[in-house]
């Protein structure tokens, strides 16, 4: 007998097992179950509130969207609940038919008065996602026509109606339960404990049970109207640390492994798939301001202290710590979206041009400092310290003085929001899948642009570039005026791009259909 | 570093009155007392400190809408002034309410309520385990004073004080669940186990309660090791108290009276000197036992244990204040409570027990 | 310290100290700890901030303790290490005791209710759970070594304050504090000149306990991130580079014994200076 922590607890109970006189214990039927390990980033099961890549990859399986994406596939979107679309010429209004087939996991039929109901509560709980909505009016003609409408063009409609944060809820059974959509849904709504309780959607699996520490439970739902049916009867989606995660996928104890870095990926054995795509996180590097400065002065970073640390940065070494699959980034936008840069594109080290760069800058011996996510903080299996380290040490090696400023999550990213960083090390994930959501958030004068100290009206030629893409129908056109963006962006911004790691799924060969999608991971719904 | 560990008499406080209830109505206020010293200043240190909760519970695009921003302050309070956010929060309290945890956006009793019992469970079994391994090692240094096994014991039990928790569950884990495989994994039950029916909360205790012997084995399994680790500690506590109450003792003039009786030594320890000296060595236990649920902290991060621990380490890296006094008050009432068990047994059994300190 | 030391040598028990073995290993150790401290950068076989292209190599003949995810030099960065992990404990021990002394020395010399509100205050302290303030604490100040320091010191320093006020309150029973009193000695003057040498050894004996403890919550503080910051080789985040990597164990186990042994001579110093002690102090040291 194999001693172990198990048969030691027996032998210890095997006297209260005798008095206590044998149990029956409930045979279990045959059910087919999938293990799914992650570190947990969940908040809830509440479409409207949640935002993060866990949250997203449940929702996704309970929740259907209007339109989806199959596979690992983030550019072409399928119908979901729409079995049909159609956008008018200036892409300002989206008319989506409601498959008339679609049911809900108790048998009522989806309505538009449903979807209305679910976007606009999306919009009025002021929840995390609820931007999304920013500018998007719905509604609703007829019972199965749901109408989308927006004040100037806006072709990122179609990628944002797939956001599982956009999921479509049993508008009855919400407001029964507390939900509200009216425009002080914010405090009104009471549905979030409701919806961590039970699922209310359409899609192949129903919520069985939440736990926002250990695991979260699916159950198939057995009446699901689609094609597609639940290829497992339970799917257990658990909150396990990365290198636990990989000894478990190994040994076969778990099914699928969904944060492995590459180089915890290799070496994993031969029962196990190793499925790679590409992350939609890009790392990037910014230089806010030279030193010594207060949020209130707009104050940029000197163009040469820029242009030293652009082209001081060892970005192979970089991409080497990434691992098999990672990428320089070229530019901010990931490689798989419309117009993204080439790697012939990429900068590359200069030490000479660095130095002479530094020389010119006016901060020389002023020591400044990066901040970044530093309790550990770690995406892909890049870490923000190490990741921080070594660009450290380039930019020392060019003349810096640097000092590196990383602090738990909820430290630094306000400390990042609110432009107090001189330096920064941060990561962008995509909102919704478009490019849109680079040009509207890194151009001068946005949301991350300022943060870097980028205010309005700094570069006529990229804010240009910006408005021009944001209402570009054209599929070719927008994918050049992105190309132009980025490339102008790589000669003047204060943005530097470092790596787009790897996006590693590790699944047991039993496991089919598994592919890594850049939104919401692993769609459960296709697993067989 | 609380003196706790094995070194704290609380019991030593200044009595003034003499009947046995006024004794006890003064000790409980006193306690009650201490608990809103705790809130109050667990409350000004966390308003003391910079941070800025909205942003820390907010994402990227959420935290730029000042809509949004401001709908997150009202629901949370945070939008009030410090001392009447105090005034909400200890008169909430008084009704039980603990308030919202802003992380996870539960009221933080329910989320007590789901994590206090799976640190009670391993620093139950982790004292228990401790307790006996200290009373044994104590009581053969205590006789076998200043000769080989005594300093053995003391190496012994000042290695178990010396060793980083979290190193030591690091190492425990590696050895026993990845290299040797004896161990499960991590966590309180296997993948998609289903826990017992709640009564206690502690797993084991409700699966016996509901007859469910593989729940429970499984459920031991599980929590063996992380207990294991957690009792090295308490172990070098209790043996070396042990040992010094046993040294106190032995030194009194009764214990040689005893010997000079021709009394077998056996008899003596057993008798005179190990049963006066088990009150004191259980009060350590208790008070060491309240240690051990802070002392959670780096273990559960090891181990990903689902208890208090890492809920105390997520709410104080997310800035989560509801959550940071609601673990603060339950921990500093567990000490709060076994010091005032401990004050009221002591003077069941001396009444005439005086101010001595 | 010397001095202190030579005090200890003269009183009765005294040169005990130098004859009890677990002392002599602690300081020992200690001392090898401080040398390799002081002489790192020419000790030490590499950069301890050096990365290139390899990671994570066994331990070999080239990198006795291999190397970490930065193929950094594990063995160069314990040594550096030191560097933070010593000094850093020495000060926070310091910084307590001298807080929780001035403190503790106002309880018990001014009594009556300032000495009543003091006591429950540190009651209030000692009933908190230190490692969830501290880590409250840091994460707000955000994580550098000397925010640990700080948020550690406003949990650590009660058990200072009991005591001094423990040994004042003795003190005062005696006749010269008396006496100088009557002779109209400030209060001040009397707990400077008349009281302080009689609490400088006990206090002096409870912060050589505290040191280890001291170094195992700043260390803690830093395996959760919360403590020093990257590139700095601090032992505690040095394991907690170990518990991501799990599987290679080199990583974590030896920057976790380098913490081990420092704790331990810590202890070892600590447990033999109290017995070396009289053991009416080594009581009152022990309550």
């Amino acid at each position: 007998m194999k001693l172990n922590f198990k048969s030691i607890a027996s032998i210890a109970l095997s006297s209260a097992v005798v008095t206590a006189g044998l149990v029956a214990l409930p045979a279990n039927a045959a059910t087919k179950n999938l293990t799914v390990e992650t570190v947990f980033q969940l908040t809830s099961t509440d479409p409207a509130r949640s935002f993060e890549q866990t949250g997203n990859m449940i929702n996704r399986t309970l929740y259907e969207t209007l339109l989806t994406y199959k596979g690992g596939d983030a550019s072409t979107p399928v119908p979901a609940i729409a079995s049909k679309w159609k956008v008018n010429a200036t892409a300002t209004e989206f008319t989506f038919t409601i498959d008339p087939k679609a049911k809900f996991a108790d048998g009522t039929k989806v309505t538009s008065a449903d979807v209305v109901f679910s976007l606009n509560r999306l919009k009025n709980v002021k929840g995390n996602p609820s931007s999304l909505m920013n500018g998007i009016t719905v509604a609703a003609p007829n019972a199965s026509t749901v109408v989308l409408t927006t004040e100037k063009a806006t072709p990122q409609v179609l990628a944002i109606v797939t956001s599982p944060a956009l999921g479509i809820l049993n508008s009855k059974v919400a407001k029964a339960n507390g939900a509200s959509d009216a425009a002080d849904a914010a405090t009104a709504d009471k549905a979030l404990e409701f919806l961590k309780s039970q699922s209310i959607g359409s899609g192949p699996y129903v919520l069985k049970s939440f736990n926002l520490t250990t695991e979260v439970v699916l159950e198939k739902n057995a009446k699901y109207w689609g094609a597609n049916k639940a290829g497992y009867d339970k799917i257990i989606v658990r909150n396990v640390p990365v290198n636990v995660q990989r000894l478990n996928v190994i040994k076969g104890t778990s099914s699928i492994a969904v944060d492995l870095s590459p180089d915890q990926a290799s070496g994993v054995g031969s029962k196990v798939n190793v499925v790679q795509g590409k992350a939609s996180n890009v790392f990037f590097f910014y230089l806010s301001a030279n030193s010594g400065f207060s949020p209130a002065t707009k104050f940029t970073a000197d163009p040469k202290c820029v242009e030293a640390a652009r082209y001081g940065i060892n970005y192979n070494k970089i991409v080497r710590y990434a691992g098999l699959g990672a990428i320089q980034a070229p530019g901010i936008i990931p490689s798989f979206f419309s117009g993204a840069l080439k790697q012939k594109d990429a900068i590359k080290q200069d030490s000479a041009r660095a130095k002479a760069a530094f020389d010119a800058c006016g901060i020389k011996d002023t020591p400044v400092s990066i901040g970044f996510w530093g309790d550990g903080g770690a995406v892909n299996g890049l870490s923000f310290a190490s990741l921080a380290a070594l660009v450290d040490e380039d930019l020392r090696a060019v003349g810096f003085k640097t000092k590196l400023a990383g602090a738990p999550i909820a430290v630094s990213l306000p400390i990042y929001r609110a432009n107090q960083e001189e330096m920064g090390l941060w990561l962008w994930g995509p909102d919704w899948p478009d490019s849109t959501n680079y040009t509207e958030s890194f151009s001068p004068g946005t949301k991350v642009g300022l943060r870097m100290g980028w205010v309005a009206g700094q570069d006529a030629v990229i804010t240009d570039l910006q408005t021009k893409a944001a209402t570009e129908t054209d599929p070719k056109k927008r994918a050049a005026l992105f190309t132009s963006w980025q490339k102008e962006m790589n000669k003047r911004s204060p943005l530097i791009p470092l790596v787009q790691p790897a996006a590693i799924l590790v699944g047991n060969k039993s496991v089919k259909g598994l592919s890594d999608h850049p939104i919401w991971k692993v769609n459960l719904s296709e697993l067989k | 570093m609380k003196p706790v560990l094995g070194e704290s008499k609380a019991r030593k406080r200044p009595l003034s009155g003499t009947g046995f209830t006024p004794f006890i109505i003064r000790r409980l206020l006193t306690s009650i007392l201490l608990v809103f010293g705790v809130t109050f200043i667990s409350f000004s240190i966390t308003q003391l400190v910079p941070g800025d909760p909205v942003a820390a519970n907010l994402g990227q695009s959420a935290y730029s809408d000042p809509e949004i921003v401001a709908a997150f302050e009202k629901e949370f309070g945070l939008d009030q002034p410090v001392p009447v956010q105090y005034y909400k929060y200890v008169t909430n309290l008084l009704q039980g309410d603990l308030g919202v945890s802003l992380s996870s956006k539960r009221p933080v009793a329910e989320d007590l309520k789901e994590y206090f019992p799976a640190t009670l469970e391993i620093a139950l079994v982790a004292v228990f385990l401790a307790l006996i391994v200290g009373l044994l090692l104590g009581i053969i240094s205590a006789v076998t004073r200043d000769r080989l096994p005594d300093q053995l014991i003391r190496v012994f039990s000042l290695t178990g004080v010396s060793m980083p928790a979290f190193w030591t569950a690091l190492t425990a884990f590696y050895i026993f669940f990845f290299v040797l495989g004896w161990a499960p994994g991590t966590g309180r039950l296997e993948p998609g186990g289903e826990p017992p029916p709640t009564v206690t909360g502690l797993f084991t205790i409700d699966a016996l309660i509901n007859g469910d012997f593989s729940t429970f084995k499984q459920a031991f399994s599980y929590l063996l090791l992380p207990a294991i680790v957690l009792a090295i500690y308490a172990v070098g506590v209790l043996t070396r108290f042990t040992r010094a109450s046993m040294l106190e003792i032995l030194g009194n003039d009764y214990v040689r009276a005893a010997r000079a009786k021709g009394l077998p030594e056996f008899t003596v320890i057993r008798r005179h000197v190990l049963r006066p000296a088990l009150l004191s060595i259980i009060t350590v236990a208790g008070v060491a036992f309240s240690s051990l649920l802070a002392g959670s902290v780096l273990v559960e991060n090891v181990f990903s244990w689902p208890g208090l621990g890492q809920y105390a380490y997520r709410a104080a890296v997310g800035l989560d204040l509801p959550g940071i006094m609601g673990v603060s008050m339950v921990v500093a009432t567990v000490y709060i409570t076994m010091n005032l068990i401990v004050d009221i047994l002591y003077r069941i059994i001396d009444p005439q027990m005086k101010d001595s300190a | 310290m010397s001095a202190i030391l030579k005090k200890f040598k003269r009183s009765k028990n005294a040169n005990s100290i130098w004859r009890q073995p677990l002392a002599v290993v602690g300081i020992s150790i200690i001392a090898i700890w401080t040398f390799l401290a002081i002489f790192a950068p020419w000790i030490a076989p590499y950069d301890p901030n050096a990365q290139d292209a390899d990671k994570f190599l066994t331990p070999s003949a080239a990198h006795w303790m291999g190397t970490d995810e930065l193929n950094r030099d594990i063995w160069s960065r314990i040594i550096y290490g030191a560097r933070i992990s010593l000094p850093y404990s020495l000060l926070l021990v310091v910084l307590s005791a001298t807080l929780g002394s001035i403190i503790g020395a106002i309880s018990g010399y001014a009594g009556g209710k300032v000495d009543a509100v003091i006591m429950r205050i540190t009651d209030v302290f000692f009933a908190f759970p230190g490692i969830v303030l501290a880590m409250a604490v840091a994460a707000a100040l955000g994580p550098q070594i000397r925010n640990a320091v700080i948020a550690i010191t406003i949990v650590a320093w009660p058990i200072y304050a009991r005591l001094v006020r423990g040994l004042i309150l003795n003190a005062k029973q005696n006749d010269y504090v008396t006496a100088s009193a009557l002779l109209g000695s400030s209060a001040l003057r009397t707990m400077v000149v008349d009281l302080r040498p009689n609490l400088s050894g006990p206090v002096f004996v409870l912060a050589s306990l505290e040191v280890g403890n001291a170094l195992l919550l700043l260390s803690g503080l830093s395996f959760l991130g919360l403590g020093a910051q990257p590139p700095a080789a601090e032992w505690g985040s040095m394991v907690s580079m170990g518990a991501v990597n799990f599987d290679r164990w080199w990583v974590g186990l030896f920057p976790g014994l380098a913490i081990l042994t420092a704790v331990l001579a810590f202890n070892f110093i600590g447990d033999s200076l109290r017995d070396a002690l009289d053991p009416r102090t080594a009581k009152a040291l022990r309550d």
